[in-house]
């Protein structure tokens, strides 16, 4: 789908189909993520408190999720570096754990970002050292902290524990993150879908839910094509120290 | 839609999202890009040559 016919027309068929099949699923959320966005800016009503800069929750809520997702998920890759004996394996999930944290940092970003655009209306400041975007800066800076190091470890062995070491201490700070607004005193509203605090309404819930799994398949779909460029260019890179 | 005295909201709310896209997308091509670069160089060079029945 991305892929020129003649090329594609080329390639084997067991590189072929996967290639075809997530193209195929990335343009699909694509548009389901397009849905999404207009259930949350045009359809639904504006909040009683806020007005319509609210809508930034909808985008805000899903990176910082998915965000939150893909931090857990290249820790558990991270994870099955250390139990992996098959050194192919291990290698494997190495990529998975890489690629996992190329989109956490992506989706943190983001996170930061759209939080910045929401703070400026409601608090009147674009930052603030408040416990719970602190938090979510260290989260980021982790990321980046765990991309430099691969980036200056030349050795691939050294590389790839070091790698997921650093992936599974940056996932603890997940939790920090989501319990900062409890564990400290915050400018920063509680959780959205915590029962007690009643932060939302049953309508604003359904259309954050939407948004929520339209942005998390829209990041599997980019999980998936950059985890086969990732692939691709290491097996190109061997190959060619091969020959 | 009513702004409830957050005038100008249209540029945060609008901006917000219009940014998320940005940045997906240009994601998205990167990856396309690398992906689509490392298979032809892959073809060019025969390491899928003898992969054709498989």
């Amino acid at each position: 789908m991305f892929l020129s016919k003649s090329l594609f027309q080329t390639l084997p068929k067991v590189v072929a189909k996967p290639v075809r099949f997530w193209d195929t699923f990335l343009l699909l959320s694509a548009l389901m993520q397009l849905f999404a966005w207009y259930f949350a800016l045009f359809l639904i009503g504006a909040d009683t408190d806020q007005g319509d800069v609210y809508r930034i929750l909808f985008v805000h809520v899903s990176v910082a999720w998915c965000a939150f997702f893909w931090f857990f998920a290249s820790a558990f890759f991270g994870l099955r570096v250390f139990f992996q004996r098959d050194q192919q394996k291990a290698k494997a999930h190495d990529f998975s754990s890489h690629t996992s944290m190329e989109m956490a940092l992506v989706f943190s970003s983001l996170v930061l970002m759209t939080g910045s655009f929401w703070g400026r209306p409601t608090w009147g400041v674009w930052w603030d050292w408040d416990p719970r975007l602190t938090s979510s800066l260290v989260l980021f800076l982790m990321g980046c902290g765990y991309l430099l190091l691969r980036y200056f470890t030349p050795q691939a062995s050294y590389r790839i524990k070091i790698s997921a070491i650093v992936s599974i201490i940056s996932s603890i700070n997940v939790p920090i993150v989501y319990y900062s607004v409890n564990l400290w005193r915050s400018v920063h509203q509680p959780q959205t879908f915590v029962q007690r605090t009643h932060n939302a309404s049953g309508d604003i819930q359904l259309v954050l839910l939407i948004n929520l799994m339209a942005t998390f398949l829209l990041s599997i779909a980019l999980y998936k094509v950059r985890r086969q460029s990732i692939s691709l260019q290491e097996t190109l890179q061997e190959f060619r120290g091969y020959q | 839609m009513s702004d409830y005295g957050n005038s100008a909201w249209q540029w945060f709310v609008y901006g917000s999202y219009v940014f998320v896209a940005c940045v997906v997308v240009v994601f998205a091509i990167y990856a396309l890009k690398v992906r689509n670069s490392s298979l032809k160089s892959l073809l060019q060079e025969g390491f899928l040559e003898n992969k054709e029945d498989q």
